[in-house]
């Protein structure tokens, strides 16, 4: 059975990782785009970034688009899989809790 | 960890939400698809009625507001989003140039007509390589679409195929890419 992962479960980082998840295997999104889409500062949005990067969900390239210093990020292999598995563990709770209805409903 | 049925229902409702902001950058590819059918349906339109050297200027003068405008969206786009295989499509596009110059140069003679055929199927085949390289079944499916279309028309109405390119190519890949632009406003 999918477990919850705490890492991915803090508001901020599910949808970041939902961004980076839906933008397919080959692509990655820049830091400003991450920041704009999450309503995030800049210092925020950093520190979420080094936790997933620390637990392995996400890879972090720095490097420079028309001699501006641009970072994009990508969420790994480990990070999809993580995801995955938090999401089909957050579904697994509410089939449970409508069975449970089901059950207390059919009962009465 | 353990939260309650309406924390995981808020959790899903937020990921949904995220995939629907996403879907409107899908969107962004839909300026491409406007960009490069508004100039086939020029392009062909004037090949169909000027008969004289000045279609080769038009065609020159198209394909480089094409170009210097799809660079302009690609640097654009690259702000917020790039993609990994970006610069392989990049080699591959310059490496395609390259042997489609020297297939042009072998095949000679070629008409006018077979000229065109050929060259869209190459631009064509360039679609469905970015669509495996992007895994992009939509561009794969439309860019096998397009060359089935102009195939047809070099067929069935010989006599008016830069006009058939025009409306049933450039029209469709510019409705396509509005219809993209709406859908993910």
């Amino acid at each position: 059975m999918p477990e919850l992962n705490e890492v991915i479960h803090q508001p901020a980082r599910l949808r970041m990782m939902s961004i980076l998840v839906s933008l397919g295997k080959e692509n990655q999104a820049s830091f400003n785009y991450l920041k704009d889409m999450l309503g995030l500062t800049d210092g925020n949005l950093g520190a979420h970034l080094r936790k997933l990067e620390e637990s392995g969900y996400v890879e972090i390239t720095k490097t420079f688009v028309n001699n501006k210093p641009m970072t994009y990020v990508e969420a790994t292999t480990s990070g999809r899989r993580a995801f995955s598995e938090h999401v089909a563990a957050l579904e697994d709770i509410l089939k449970v809790e409508k069975q449970q209805t089901n059950h207390s409903s059919n009962n009465s | 960890m353990n939260i309650s049925p309406e924390e995981a229902q808020e959790a899903l409702a937020a990921i949904k939400q995220t995939n629907t902001q996403m879907h409107k950058a899908y969107g962004y590819n839909g300026y491409y698809l406007m960009l490069w059918g508004l100039i086939w349906f020029v392009g062909f339109l004037a090949s169909q009625y000027i008969q004289s050297s000045l279609i080769n200027w038009i065609w020159g003068g198209l394909i480089t507001i094409g170009w210097v405008v799809s660079t302009f969206l690609g640097v654009n786009q690259s702000k917020q989003v790039r993609s990994i295989v970006g610069p392989r499509i990049g080699f591959f596009y310059l490496a395609l140039i390259g042997f489609t110059i020297f297939w042009f140069i072998i095949l000679q003679p070629l008409e006018v007509k077979q000229g065109i055929l050929f060259l869209i199927s190459i631009i064509m085949f360039g679609g469905v390589v970015v669509g495996v390289f992007a895994r992009s079944t939509s561009t794969i499916t439309g860019s096998v679409s397009i060359t089935v279309l102009a195939v047809v028309g070099y067929y069935l109405v010989p006599v008016y195929f830069d006009l058939w390119v025009a409306v049933f190519c450039g029209l469709a890949m510019f409705g396509i890419g509005l219809t993209l632009r709406l859908k993910w406003r």
